[in-house]
C-alpha cells in the first residue's frame, strides 16, 4: 500500500462515527448558538465568549455553561426581584418536574442568590468575579479546603448530566437548570459568575461556571 | 423592528444552511487533529458560535467550509495553548504537537500507529498541510485558504511531509531514524 492510501486511511475520522447536523446534540447546539442575536457587522477580532456547553471532557470535573445575555432584552419569565419593566439582576424560577430555572442578567447581589438557592434546596456557593475569566477544570479556583466530591469523572459528569439538565433548553439569559432533587446528601454547587468584558457588570457576555462540591463549610459555607 | 426581524431571518437562514453543510465535516476535522478526545464537541461548538458572530466575514460556500476549517485549526490551537497553561503539563512542545494524541495502545493497529506516531514528527505547518490534503481531502488551492497561504506554499509543505515521513517510516534508502511510539504509561516502543 502507498505512502497516500496509508495515509488516508489513518485519519481518525474515518474510524469513529460522526453526528449528523439532525442528531440531539447539533439540534440543541445549533438552538443555543442562535438564541444569541447575530452580529450585522464586520469584525476581524472580537471577544469570544466560551460557547454554551456543559463540559463533560473525560478530565473535567467542573460543569461549564456560558450563554451570551442579549443587553435590554427579556427572559421568558419574570424575575424574582423584578417589577415592571425591571428584570431582577437574578432569578431563581420553579418550573415544571422538580426544575429550578436560574437566570442570571447581572453580576449584582450574590449572597442574595446564594440563599435563594438554598431556599429552594440547593446548597450553593455563588461568587460574582470582576474579571474575565477562562473556564477551567482546575480545584485551584476553588477556596482553600473546597473539594470536589469524591467520585470518578465518568460518574461527576452524568451526575452533572442529572442535576443541571439540558432539557428543556435554559434559553433567555445566562440561564441554567437545577433539579434539586438529583443532589445527593453531602454535594453542593459552586457557581462562578463573569462578564467576558472587563468593567462590565451586566449584558454582552455573561458567562457562568458551575461546579459540583463537596458541601462542606470551606466549599458552600 | 421588522427590518431588524428580516435581518435575524436572513441571517438565521444562511446560519441553517451552513450549519447542516458543515456540521459534519467540522465534526470531522476536529475527530482528525484530536483524535477520540472528549473535548471535540466544545470545538464544534466554538467554532459555529463564531461563525454566528461572524457571519458576515463567512464567505459564500464552497469557501465557507475552509473557513470553518481554519477557525477550527485556531480554536484547537488557543485551546490547547490555553490548556497547557493552565495544567502546567509539557508546557509548549504540548501545544505544538496538540493534533496528535495517540489513541490508547491497541485502540488501532500497528501500521496506523506508527502512521500517527510519524505525522507527530512533522513540523506543524507541514503536517497540516499534509493534513488538509489527504484527511480533509482537499485540493492544494482549498488547503491554502485555510493556511491562508499560496497554493505553491502548500505543494511544498505537503512534498516535504511526505519525504520526512517516508524517512521516518524507513521507506527510503538511509533513511532517518525511526519513529518510537509512546505508550499510555511512557513505555517506549522502538521500531
Amino acid at each position: 500500500m502507498d505512502l497516500d492510501t496509508r495515509l488516508t486511511e489513518a485519519a481518525p475520522a474515518r474510524r469513529l462515527p460522526l453526528d449528523g447536523p439532525d442528531s440531539p446534540a447539533a439540534v440543541r447546539l445549533y438552538q443555543q448558538i442562535t438564541a444569541e442575536p447575530p452580529s450585522a457587522r464586520r469584525s476581524r477580532r472580537r471577544r469570544l465568549a466560551v460557547p454554551a456547553l456543559i463540559g463533560v471532557a473525560a478530565a473535567a470535573v467542573a460543569a461549564a455553561v456560558a450563554l451570551a445575555l442579549v443587553p435590554g432584552s427579556p427572559a421568558r419569565h419574570g424575575g424574582s426581584q423584578g417589577g415592571g419593566a425591571t428584570l431582577a439582576a437574578w432569578s431563581v424560577i420553579k418550573e415544571k418536574h422538580g426544575l429550578l430555572r436560574v437566570t442570571i442578567r447581572e453580576l449584582r447581589d450574590p449572597v442574595g442568590l446564594r440563599q435563594a438557592l438554598r431556599e429552594a434546596g440547593v446548597p450553593a456557593n455563588v461568587r460574582f468575579l470582576n474579571h474575565n475569566f477562562t473556564p477551567t477544570t482546575s480545584t485551584r479556583d476553588l477556596p482553600k479546603g473546597c473539594l470536589n466530591p469524591r467520585m470518578s469523572n465518568e460518574a461527576n459528569a452524568k451526575l452533572q448530566g442529572k442535576i443541571m439538565p439540558m432539557n428543556p433548553l435554559p434559553l433567555g439569559g445566562v440561564a441554567v437548570n437545577i433539579r434539586p432533587s438529583a443532589i445527593r446528601h453531602g454535594i453542593g454547587l459552586y457557581v462562578k459568575a463573569w462578564a467576558a468584558s472587563p468593567g462590565t457588570r451586566s449584558g454582552a457576555y455573561l458567562s457562568l461556571q458551575i461546579d459540583l462540591v463537596q458541601a462542606t463549610p470551606q466549599c458552600t459555607g | 423592528m421588522a427590518g431588524a426581524d428580516l435581518d435575524r431571518d436572513q441571517a438565521e437562514l444562511r446560519f441553517r444552511e451552513l450549519y447542516r453543510a458543515n456540521f459534519r465535516p467540522v465534526q470531522g476535522y476536529a475527530v482528525n487533529r484530536l483524535g477520540a478526545a472528549d473535548d471535540v464537541p466544545d470545538v464544534v461548538a466554538e467554532v459555529f458560535t463564531i461563525a454566528w458572530r461572524r457571519l458576515a466575514d463567512v464567505p459564500p460556500p464552497p469557501a465557507d467550509r475552509f473557513w470553518l476549517y481554519g477557525t477550527a485549526r485556531r480554536v484547537i490551537a488557543r485551546r490547547y495553548r490555553s490548556a497547557s497553561r493552565l495544567r502546567n503539563l509539557l508546557g509548549r512542545l504540548a501545544a505544538e504537537r496538540y493534533p496528535m494524541q495517540l489513541p490508547p495502545a491497541g485502540a488501532i493497529d500497528p501500521v496506523t500507529e506508527h502512521m500517527l506516531a510519524a505525522l507527530a514528527e512533522l513540523k506543524a505547518t507541514d503536517r497540516e498541510a499534509l493534513l488538509l490534503v489527504h484527511w480533509e481531502q482537499l485540493s492544494y488551492a482549498e488547503a491554502a485558504q485555510v493556511l491562508g497561504c499560496s497554493a505553491n506554499a502548500v505543494g511544498i509543505r505537503v512534498h516535504k511531509a511526505k519525504a520526512r515521513m517516508r524517512a521516518l517510516l524507513g521507506e527510503e534508502p538511509g533513511g532517518g531514524r525511526r519513529v518510537a511510539v509512546i505508550g499510555p504509561n511512557g513505555a517506549t516502543d522502538g521500531s
